[in-house]
């Protein structure tokens, strides 16, 4: 097994672009360091429509409102979502997808340091012919690699992503290489089981990581409250 | 909003106009003839959620600035037009009205169990990648 930079293409080109975007980088590191309700603020700004603050302060309260621990935050993660939420319908899809890839390499590097981490990476196994689409964030380092899918919804997970994880993971172990496979998806678990429970696709053995959950991946215990 | 214009006093109150505006929202999404059946099941995830969110007693009052955030984000989810975008919301919304209805001022949890991320296979459940 080993990894490899996906080949430049036109998709790459443009979301390269989308990537590099200093707003990406921006709401990404303020959503590492955010709580639950204020990743759920976030979620529900970029995908809404109201774009004046107060809107969302009203249906924040416990967020937003006077008396709020980490109210600034709060309030800085609202101005960077109302950000991505002006853009245009297709930018904003293209700017949340980045999001949440850029969120999910910062969390990964915490647990596994920069230098391991990697995006857009291909996996290769010997006499297994290569996949199209590399993997959103690959960990690897020896004897402790991952991939992971990154998704802004449930909705996006298909069983064409079922089979690519699964698939690798299979491969690995073909190798007698342990692999841990998952999504990563900046939804609801209630949302992700619902559509995970229509896919056919295979399940077993897949990591999943929602919006509840996100602080595993740097190796943080997730306390319910 | 309840049919006098004001907002919900009680919990009871707050989830009917919670659940009139998922029904709202689903009405939009199920448009989208390929989610369907996704629709409908994240349709009823979400009635479900909301009714946990509101408790059994549906006369306990709620104070003002929840029931104005759950008149608030049902208003959201009325200006969604888009069915795809409606989709989205109808996973989102539960779980807002939930913050709105459930969460201690600033110290908000979702009540599902954060830790039991595995929503599909069992084999995945609390699996942190960090273990």
């Amino acid at each position: 097994m080993r990894f490899q930079d996906a080949a430049p293409d036109a998709r790459h080109a443009v979301y390269a672009a989308i990537q590099a975007d200093p707003l990406v980088a921006r709401v990404a590191g303020l959503l590492a360091a955010a709580t639950y309700p204020q990743r759920l603020l976030a979620r529900a700004v970029m995908n809404g429509e109201s774009t004046d603050a107060a809107t969302w302060r009203t249906m924040f309260p416990t967020v937003l409102g006077p008396g709020s621990p980490d109210r600034d935050r709060a309030e800085a993660v609202l101005a960077g979502a109302l950000e991505v939420a002006a853009r245009g319908e297709e930018v904003r899809s293209q700017l949340r997808g980045a999001i949440v890839e850029s969120l999910a390499e910062i969390l990964v590097a915490r647990r596994s340091g920069t230098a391991a981490v990697r995006r857009e990476r291909r996996i290769l196994f010997d006499g297994v012919r290569t996949e199209i689409h590399p993997y959103d964030l690959t960990v690897e380092s020896p004897g402790r690699e991952e991939a992971w899918d990154c998704k802004w919804g449930a909705r996006g997970i298909n069983d064409d992503v079922l089979n690519q994880l699964d698939d690798a993971r299979r491969h690995a172990a073909a190798e007698e290489r342990g692999l841990r496979a998952g999504l990563v998806v900046f939804d609801l678990r209630a949302s992700c089981a619902v559509r995970l429970a229509e896919r056919t696709g295979p399940k077993a053995g897949l990591l999943l990581v929602t919006l509840e959950s996100l602080d595993v991946l740097a190796g943080m215990k997730v306390v319910a409250g | 909003m309840s049919n006098n214009g004001t907002p919900p006093t009680s919990r009871g109150a707050a989830l009917a106009v919670a659940l009139g505006a998922l029904e709202a929202l689903a009405l939009v999404a199920e448009t989208v003839a390929d989610e369907w059946t996704y629709v409908s099941r994240l349709t009823a995830s979400g009635r479900a959620r909301l009714a946990r969110a509101a408790g059994p007693a549906p006369e306990t009052p709620l104070a003002e600035e929840r029931a104005s955030a759950v008149v608030a984000a049902a208003a959201e989810a009325g200006r969604v037009n888009d069915p795809h975008r409606a989709i989205d919301w109808l996973s989102t919304f539960p779980a807002v009205v939930e913050l709105a209805m459930t969460a201690p001022a600033g110290i908000a949890a979702p009540s599902e169990g954060a830790t039991d991320e595995g929503a599909a296979s069992r084999d995945a459940a609390g699996t942190s990648p960090g273990a």
